[in-house]
């Protein structure tokens, strides 16, 4: 790192140590490289290799690690270790949560495959019979009834979709997702982040659902 | 510090918006009337790279209502008018979902 780049990650430090926000916008612009690559590491090391060419969750995980080093800011000492470094073990456990924990949130072994022909303008796979998985798993009827209450009609679907392609080992669900209905795989992106969104501010105010807080995707 | 929103070389480039949606959360968390508002007032001095008394200086604007805005005390159409011309020629800032006109 050049003296310049260093005066700057200083003065940006100092100032989320002050609680200005808006600086992250220029700490994400300007070290965001190297908080990915500190992301990455920890996606190889959690075998979640699939999610490094994504760049999209990528970026979404930079974001989250950038958060939280502005809330620990004022315990960065300028002298030691650079923040993502200092912060190493901190941005891990951004990225397990922001990826959720090991297990994820569909396991398609539960799944009731029914061979429904090729979907409009998508994939050939088999398509998923929701209904019998609900009826027969508390657990997915639960989610699914959180999810229900979040979103509009298409925006359900497509989340649905997005992580049974996810827990089937697509390596690109938003592609996929988006070839089935018709959007970008940045608009199926979108769509999955604001569900997630919205289903964590639903578990953190409606009890009924809190014990979908540890689940994969939805774990805080 | 940086006076412009373009990537350097080794930039990354982020989605602006969405780091705008979880700034509301956090102003929204806080009580803020008017999250998404806050963050595009955060954003357009983040772009800007200076804090919040220089850029104020700079775009002839009492520090005091610079402050309400990024605290998403103030709804959007009462932000200051450079603010909103700035959001508004950012083209990273997708101001309808920010504020929910979509």
């Amino acid at each position: 790192m050049n003296r310049d780049d260093r005066l700057l990650l200083e003065k940006l430090m100092a100032a989320m140590a002050d609680g200005d926000a808006a600086a992250l916008f220029p700490f994400i612009e300007h070290f965001g490289t190297a908080l990915a690559r500190e992301v990455r590491r920890v996606l190889r090391e959690l075998g979640r290799t699939d999610l490094l060419r994504d760049r999209d969750e990528l970026d979404g995980l930079v974001q989250d690690a950038a958060i939280d080093l502005f809330r620990r800011a004022a315990g960065w000492d300028r002298t030691g270790a650079l923040p993502w470094v200092w912060a190493r073990s901190a941005i891990r456990s951004v990225v397990v949560r922001g990826i959720g924990h090991a297990t994820v949130a569909l396991d398609p072994d539960r799944f009731d495959l029914v061979e429904r022909g090729p979907v409009a303008g998508g994939s050939d796979t088999p398509d998923i019979d929701y209904e019998a998985l609900r009826a027969r798993d508390a657990d997915f009827e639960l989610f699914c009834r959180a999810v229900d209450e979040v979103g509009s009609e298409r925006d359900r679907r497509v989340f649905h979709e997005y992580l049974a392609q996810q827990a089937n080992g697509d390596p690109s669900p938003s592609h996929t997702v988006g070839s089935q209905f018709g959007l970008t795989a940045e608009n199926v992106r979108q769509i999955a982040k604001r569900m997630r969104d919205q289903l964590r501010r639903l578990i953190r105010v409606d009890n009924r659902y809190r014990a979908l807080s540890e689940r994969g995707c939805l774990a805080a | 510090m940086s006076t412009t929103m373009m990537m350097s070389a080794e930039g990354w480039a982020t989605d602006v918006t969405r780091l705008c949606e979880r700034l509301a959360e956090r102003l929204a968390r806080e009580g803020a009337p008017f999250p998404g508002a806050g963050a595009v007032a955060l954003a357009v001095r983040g772009g800007a790279g200076v804090d919040r008394s220089t850029f104020a200086a700079q775009l002839g604007l009492d520090p005091h209502e610079l402050a309400l805005a990024e605290n998403g005390a103030l709804p959007y159409e009462q932000l200051p008018e450079a603010i909103r011309q700035l959001a508004s020629s950012e083209t990273r800032l997708d101001l309808d979902r920010l504020l929910g006109r979509g």
